[in-house]
């Protein structure tokens, strides 16, 4: 199916307005691959317009719209391909908070707040990048994820509760073996694998 | 610090903005290729913005061209609507000169175009254009003036070389000019060109004395001359003006004082300071 010229001026709209969120989104669930998660947004992007004929306003915002496409895509993603793990992804998880710091240009306190939502248990990850990152409003991640708006909440205060205990523990001297053994773990997901 | 506070600087991470670029091309021409898979012609997609840009084009050149043909072209006149663009086009010329030379060197064109438009306004429009003739003069003016900054003597000799011989072909044109004008204004008149030819009959010729007449008897017209026609005619006047002011260029070496008068052109005698400095500059050792 065809899209008008003035659809199409449309979507370029909206490619401007959500384009980074999208790309935040993706960024942070495939643990900060710059060029993995922007790959992934563009074929978003590329999947939507494909799709926009499909898209109706009256029965969706296109930010519930686009986010529902990006989510399902990174699970197709990581679900289709064997997913080989490079060592990188891995390192980038085991350096210093100071080193992130660094390279994302963030404070130091930031970044800790970053390793600690990586510990997270994937579904709180998820729903705190999409309410802090991608900007979605409880009502929206509720559409997006197909649950409820209350549950919602009750899952992003459980995941705050969560968090700042984490970031109260997170990196002591005593902990440092444990956390980095949890840091592997957490990549070792049903839908991936060390390639061998 | 408060966790809004991390999660707010967190957010802050943006895709690179070269890659954005790219990839907004790509979306266009996906959407492109969508619409050649729907059906739709190649000329039908870019059929608009390709006439409109067509267009622009075409438009662009023919102004272009446009100002190309009034600029060189003896045809665009003071009594034709490309005139102005001429005339932007000339002062934006020597607007960019930028030595003495190169101001001479215009003016003196400049002077050379006005003497071809006012044979081409006598012969198209049977008219004499006073403000085109006055420009020959002051552009000869100028060009002398700007000759007489060129400090480099071989480029001064050069340009006074040609100022004389361009006054020679200026003097020859407006000579033309003159007699074309005479004869339109003895026509307006109904003067034959025989009648014009005739020696002027004076009072006091032995033809024309009657012994005794009363000093109250009528008297006798002139005839009517060329040298009349000019001084009832404002525009021949203003040729004739600038004839013998040219003429002072071309001979001025040699200045006839016509009718006793002194100089006063100021081309003539700046020109005289500038052919004794190029002699000086040639002779000196």
């Amino acid at each position: 199916m065809n899209i008008s010229h003035k659809d199409y001026q449309r979507f370029a709209g909206y490619y401007e307005e959500y384009f980074d969120q999208v790309y935040r989104y993706t960024y942070f669930r495939t643990g900060r691959n710059k060029d993995l998660a922007f790959d992934l947004a563009s074929e978003v992007f590329l999947k939507a317009l494909e799709k926009f004929h499909t898209y109706q306003e009256e029965k969706s915002a296109f930010k519930n719209w686009i986010f529902t496409i990006a989510r399902n895509h990174i699970i197709d993603f990581y679900r289709i391909r064997k997913v080989e793990v490079d060592i990188e992804d891995v390192t980038q998880l085991l350096v210093a908070p100071e080193t992130i710091a660094r390279n994302l240009r963030i404070s130091d306190d930031t970044a800790l707040v970053l390793c600690a939502m990586e510990q997270l248990p994937e579904a709180q990850q998820e729903i705190l990048q999409l309410k802090f990152f991608a900007e979605l409003n409880n009502q929206e991640i509720a559409k997006v994820l197909d649950k409820t708006e209350i549950n919602i909440r009750v899952i992003i205060h459980r995941a705050i509760h969560t968090l700042k205990q984490k970031i109260a523990t997170i990196f002591s001297p005593l902990h440092v073996q444990n956390v980095t053994r949890t840091q592997l773990q957490g990549i070792i997901t049903p839908e991936s694998s060390f390639s061998s | 610090m408060s966790l809004e506070h991390n999660f707010r600087e967190l957010s802050r991470q943006k895709a690179p903005f070269l890659a954005k670029t790219r990839l907004r091309a790509r979306l266009w021409w996906k959407f492109m290729g969508m619409q050649l898979h729907a059906g739709k012609s190649v000329f039908s997609l870019i059929g608009r913005r390709f006439a409109v840009s067509f267009v622009a084009v075409l438009a662009a050149s023919s102004v272009g061209f446009t100002s190309i043909y009034a600029y060189h072209s003896d045809e665009v006149t003071a009594f034709n609507f490309l005139y102005p663009v001429k005339q932007t086009l000339e002062a934006w010329v020597l607007a960019v000169a930028q030595t003495p030379t190169e101001k001479a060197q215009i003016h003196l064109d400049l002077a050379q175009k006005r003497t071809r438009e006012v044979k081409k306004i006598i012969e198209n429009n049977k008219k004499i254009d006073s403000a085109t003739v006055i420009a020959i003069k002051s552009n000869n003016e100028q060009a002398v003036v700007a000759a007489e900054q060129i400090t480099n003597s071989d480029e001064k000799r050069i340009i006074t070389e040609q100022i004389i011989s361009s006054s020679e072909e200026q003097v020859d044109t407006l000579k033309e000019v003159k007699a074309e004008g005479i004869k339109i204004a003895a026509e307006a008149k109904d003067i034959s060109l025989e009648e014009l030819s005739k020696p002027e009959i004076s009072l006091g010729s032995s033809e024309a004395i009657v012994p005794g007449p009363p000093a109250t008897g009528p008297t006798v017209e002139p005839a009517t001359t060329p040298e009349t026609i000019v001084a009832s005619v404002p525009e021949l006047q203003v040729v004739d003006n600038v004839l013998s002011e040219t003429k002072k260029l071309n001979g001025s070496k040699e200045i006839k004082k016509e009718d006793g008068n002194p100089q006063t052109s100021t081309g003539a005698v700046v020109l005289d300071s500038l052919l004794e400095s190029v002699s000086l500059s040639t002779n000196s050792p």
